[in-house]
Formats: structure tokens, sequence, C-alpha cells
């Protein structure tokens, strides 16, 4: 530790890392590994190899059906989290570079999805685009449509709803990394015959991917286990993998099948979050 | 620098100090830990049965919120130290934990209710729990736009097939915990059975292009009437009933022929917790008085028959012998089977 540091030996480290490890002990590492045992037919207060069975497995692999929605799954987490990359760069960089008094105001407006919470916006949601809701009256209102439209229950809806709940997750770790890319770099493109355009493409995007690969994790991965958004918002076509969850939970009583879709979810995310890493940070972390 | 070695002492320390969470299982003594849904549900219990209940033992009660779900996962997972003593579920739930030896069987002397609760609410569970309200299923509809509605449910359902009445319908979803019955329930009513579920199926298929959603909770359908997002569709009588009166007063309720799901909350004693006060709870829930004050609130109709219902709410209870219950046992059994139906042939 440097001069005016404090000194903390490894007993201290431990001692503080404690209350971490234990929350993560028993809030991710242990409820996993229980479902990992139950993925196998096995039953965690009474286990014995005798139950042990791998045709659990067999069925998710045998059935085009959930690999459909392992594949739905993914492939929103990857839309949404492209869209509010899209949309949250452009304010990120703002409240990173500009000076204007309104930037404290833009941050606070920025946040307000993290104060609200997921369920509150998913109401929110219903309420603005049910056929009584905001848009419906206003496109009604003016003569646009004389109907209103079927605004809810669809990808659209689930599209927009996870855009805005994760937007503060990728606004926060762009505008952390904007801020460090020296302004002067800007400058000197521009100073060197680069156009807005070309100075963003060459200068600072490269120099933001790091920002934008992380906020799209996090994104990706909340988007991934997202449950209440998707089953409120989205239609009868519209399944993804926690939804099937809570299907063999509660109507099918099948845990063992539940605790295989987890797994897999958990999995395939883990391995997303390894590809994205190792892309972002050019290094091998498998 | 941190080595392997600490990281995992790290991880053993930790997993000692989660597990010492094992032990923050209900106390025993004079209180008694109970589950009710929340919104009005957790109204009652707080204003109607808890203070009944207060008055007769003195005792404390510690009100879990949640569904049926949480609360059996709850209990399955410390058996013999069940952070629950009295349990407020589902049909195929309450089967479960029975089968699994987790609740108490219900005798007349604990449970001095259980003489005036008819048999029907008892004895799907061998008496290991027993209902103290039950509730019966129909349809909605806007009777500004649904003048004449139909009468039987193969009526509805051709009805709402050819497009009568736009796509403005919604039905229970299947992951809703009484998806299977009411799937049993339109298979049963259109000619099939619980080893014969085409008829529903089939029409389920007819009707889809006219569905705007299907329902997974209750508050959602409400929400979606309210809006005036649909204008027919499947529901329970008391949460009609309780939107007519209130939010949405041109809602009307229909029952069916030839007859209407009819569905139970068995009220269960959790083996290991603290059974005599939860005996004494499961007796408060079938007690006559708090009962009438439930039905007044909630529109869910009690089941002592010792209940008078006021004069001018009496048109909304259905005879029970227009209604039909599945057996929990074949339903549990052929339930994975509806969902794989259901999410090859419905949500494709």
């Amino acid at each position: 530790m440097g001069a005016g540091g404090i000194a903390i030996g490894r007993r201290g480290i431990t001692i503080l890392l404690l209350p971490v490890v234990a929350i993560v002990t028993a809030g991710y590492v242990l409820p996993g590994l229980v479902l990992l045992v139950m993925s196998f037919g096995v039953v965690p207060t009474r286990p014995s190899w005798a139950q042990f069975t791998l045709e659990h497995y067999e069925r998710l692999l045998g059935d085009v059906y959930y690999a459909r929605i392992i594949g739905y799954t993914l492939f929103f987490g990857l839309i949404v989290a492209t869209i509010t990359a899209l949309i949250a760069f452009p304010v990120g960089y703002y409240l990173a570079r500009s000076r204007s008094r309104l930037t404290s105001l833009y941050a606070v407006v920025t946040f307000t999805p993290l104060a609200v919470g997921m369920n509150m916006l998913t109401l929110g949601w219903m309420v603005i685009l049910s056929r009584t809701g905001f848009v419906n009256s206003l496109l009604t209102g003016t003569g646009i449509v004389t109907e209103p439209l079927h605004l809810l229950y669809g990808w659209g809806a689930v599209i927009v709803g996870m855009v805005h709940v994760t937007f503060t997750f990728m606004v926060l770790p762009i505008e952390a990394v904007v801020r460090q890319i020296d302004p002067a770099l800007e400058k000197a493109a521009r100073t060197l015959g680069a156009g807005p355009l070309r100075t963003f493409w060459e200068v600072v995007l490269p120099l933001s991917l790091q920002g934008i690969a992380a906020g799209f994790l996090i994104v990706f991965l909340q988007v991934c286990g997202a449950f209440v958004l998707p089953l409120l918002l989205g239609g009868q076509g519209f399944t993804v993998v926690p939804i099937a969850i809570w299907e063999q939970i509660t109507v099918s009583s099948d845990r063992p099948f539940a605790s295989v879709l987890s797994v897999t979810l958990i999995l395939v995310s883990l391995i997303v979050m390894m590809l994205q890493l190792r892309i972002a940070r050019g290094k091998d972390l498998v | 620098m941190t080595t392997r070695r600490d990281a995992l002492k790290l991880l053993g320390a930790g997993s000692a100090f989660a597990g010492m969470g094992g032990s923050l299982t209900s106390a025993q003594g004079n209180v008694v830990t109970i589950t009710s849904l929340g919104g009005k549900w957790e109204q009652s219990i707080r204003e109607h049965f808890i203070p009944h209940f207060k008055k007769k033992t003195g005792a404390e009660v510690r009100v879990v919120l949640g569904a049926p779900p949480a609360w059996t996962a709850q209990v399955e997972a410390l058996p013999g130290r069940p952070p629950l003593d009295a349990i407020d579920n589902s049909e195929l739930l309450a089967i479960s934990l029975m089968d699994k030896g987790l609740v108490v069987k219900l005798t007349e002397d604990k449970v001095p209710n259980l003489k005036n609760t008819p048999d029907l609410f008892r004895k799907p569970f061998d008496d290991f729990g027993a209902s103290y309200q039950y509730s019966t299923s129909g349809i909605f509809y806007n009777a500004e736009k649904i003048k004449e509605p139909p009468k039987t449910w193969a009526e509805f359902f051709e009805r709402a097939g050819k497009g009568e009445f736009g796509r403005a319908i919604t039905l229970p979803d299947m992951p809703y915990a009484w998806g299977p019955h009411f799937i049993w329930h339109y298979a049963t009513a259109l000619g099939g059975g619980m080893d014969k579920l085409d008829p529903a199926f089939d029409a389920l298929r007819k009707i889809k292009p006219h569905v705007v959603k299907f329902w997974g909770t209750a508050l959602e359908v409400e929400r979606m009437i309210i809006n005036k997002e649909v204008d027919i569709g499947v529901l329970w009588d008391g949460r009609s009933f309780a939107l007519s009166t209130g939010a949405a007063p041109w809602l009307r309720f229909a029952r069916l022929g030839p007859h209407s799901l009819v569905t139970l909350s068995p009220a269960q004693v959790v083996k290991g917790g603290n059974e005599a006060l939860a005996f004494e709870w499961v007796n408060t829930l079938l007690d006559p008085e708090p009962q009438l004050e439930y039905y007044k609130l909630i529109n869910f109709t009690p089941t002592n028959s010792k209940v008078v219902i006021p004069e001018n709410m009496r048109a909304n209870i259905m005879p029970l012998d227009q209604g039909v219950l599945p057996s929990f046992r074949d339903l549990a059994k052929v339930a994975p089977r509806m969902v794989d139906r259901w999410n090859r042939e419905i949500r494709v």
C-alpha cells in the first residue's frame, strides 16, 4: 500500500470479503448446486445415487420446442441489447462530454428506471400501450386511426419495455468509458481532416468498446432472465426460458425439468458472457 | 496475494455463514405462521380472520404473502422444520404435500368447524386439507357490446371461433395455476374428458386468432377488462362480480351449461410446525362468522353450511349440483401432457 493508504493484511482482506462471499454462496453458489443436483433427478433433501438420471437432459435435447425457446430467448437478448446500445450511446456520450446545466437533469431522468423498478415500469407500459392508453388516445384523438390499435401483447411491446428497463445499465458503462477518452484525441482527428463521422467511427467508437461491451453484457443477461415483463407484455406466441421454467414448476410440477431449463439458461448465459468478455478484452478467459 | 487455499477457506466460511439461515425457521410458542395471497385476500385475512383467531387463542399471527408454489417449495425444503405452520394451498399442490407426508390430517375434535363443511370441500384431500371457499367458472362479457351472451360452453366456443366477438377474447393461460383445470373442464363440457382432451384443444385452436391474450394471473385479466382490451372471456364468478360492482360496471357474468368448473382453496396444517395453533387457524378459516365477512369483501363463496348469505347476494351463488370438480390425482398426471400440447398447438 502506498503512502497515505491504509495497510490491510491478508486477514483483514479475508474479513472484509466474508459478507460478500456469504451472500454469493447463499444466493448463488448453493442454489446453483441444488439446481444442478435436481436437474439429474436427485431430490436434494433425500439424495441417493439411485435417483440419478439423464432423462431430463435427453428430453431437452430431443425436443425442438425447447431448442426454439432457448433460441428465442437469446435472440430476444441480442435484439434488446443492440437497440439499447444504439439509443444509450448518444446519451452516455452527452452525459460524459456536455458541460450544460441540464446534464444533471438528464442524468436523473436516465436513472429513473433504476429507481422505479421493472415491475412498475411494466405496469406503466401496460397503461401507455393499452387500448384506452396514452398512445391510442393520441392516435384516435388526432384522427390518425379510427379504431384503437393492439399495441400490447407481442414482441414490439416486450422489446420497448425491456429497452426502457435496461437503459440505465447501458448508459452507465458507456458514460464511464467515454469520460476516460481524452477529448484531445477527437480534436487531433478533426484537426488532421477527419469529419465528425470518421472521428466517431475511428476514434471514439473503438475507444468506447469496453463500455459498450460491459453494458451489452449486463443488458443481455438481464433480458435472458426477465420473467415478469415478458409474461405481462408478451402475447400468446411469446415464450422465453424463464416463463417455461415457471410453467414447469407451477403447472407440470416437474422440478427436475425446470432445473434442467435453469441450468441450461445459466450455462448459455455464461458461455455468451465469456465470449463477449473475450472479444472485448482480446484475451482468452475460458 | 489471495491464494487458492484462501479462496477455498472463504467459500467454506461463506457456506457456514449461509447455513446459519437454516435456523431461521418459525419459532414455536404463541405465534402461528400462516399464508395469504395479496390484495383483498390479505385485507380479509387481517381484518376478518386474524381478530377472530386472536380473540379465541390470544396468539399472534405472522402472515407470509405469496402464492402456493412458493409456500409449498418452502415446506418441502425444510421437512420437519417448516417455516410455515398452515398453508392456504391450491388443489394439486395440496395433494402433492399430502402424498409426501408433509401435512397433518384434520379431525373434527381439533377442527370442530369441519363438521359443518360439506364432504365436497374435504374429501378430495382425504381431510388433509379443507377448503374455506370455492369459486366457479363462467364467462364475463361487456353488456354494452354483447346483447345475447352464450348459454353453453359449446355455443361460446363456436361463436368465438367464428369471430362473432371480434378479437376481444381472453382465456386462462397454461402457466396459470388452474390452467390444467380449465382445459379439463372445456374438454368435459365439449364431450371429452381426462383421457380425451381433443375437443378442448380443437376449440382453443379455432378461437386462438380472436384471443387478445391468454391471461396468466387474475390481476392481468382484471386490468384487461378495466382497460376494455377484451369484451368477453373466461373468469371466476367472485372476481367478475367484484368488478361489475366496482371498476367495470358494464361487466356481466354468466355460468354456462352444462356445468361450471369449481375450484377450492384447501387450508392445510404443516407437519412439524406449531400444529396446535395451526389447527386453530384452520378452524378459524372454516368459521361461519369471518367467512361471511370474507364473502362480502371477496365474493368467493364460503363453504361452511352455517353461513347465512344476505338475501341480496344469494343470486350470485351457484348451486353446487351445477358444478364439477376434476379428480385432482388424475389431473396431476395429465397436466404435463396438457402443457406439452398447449406449447405445440396453442402457443406456436
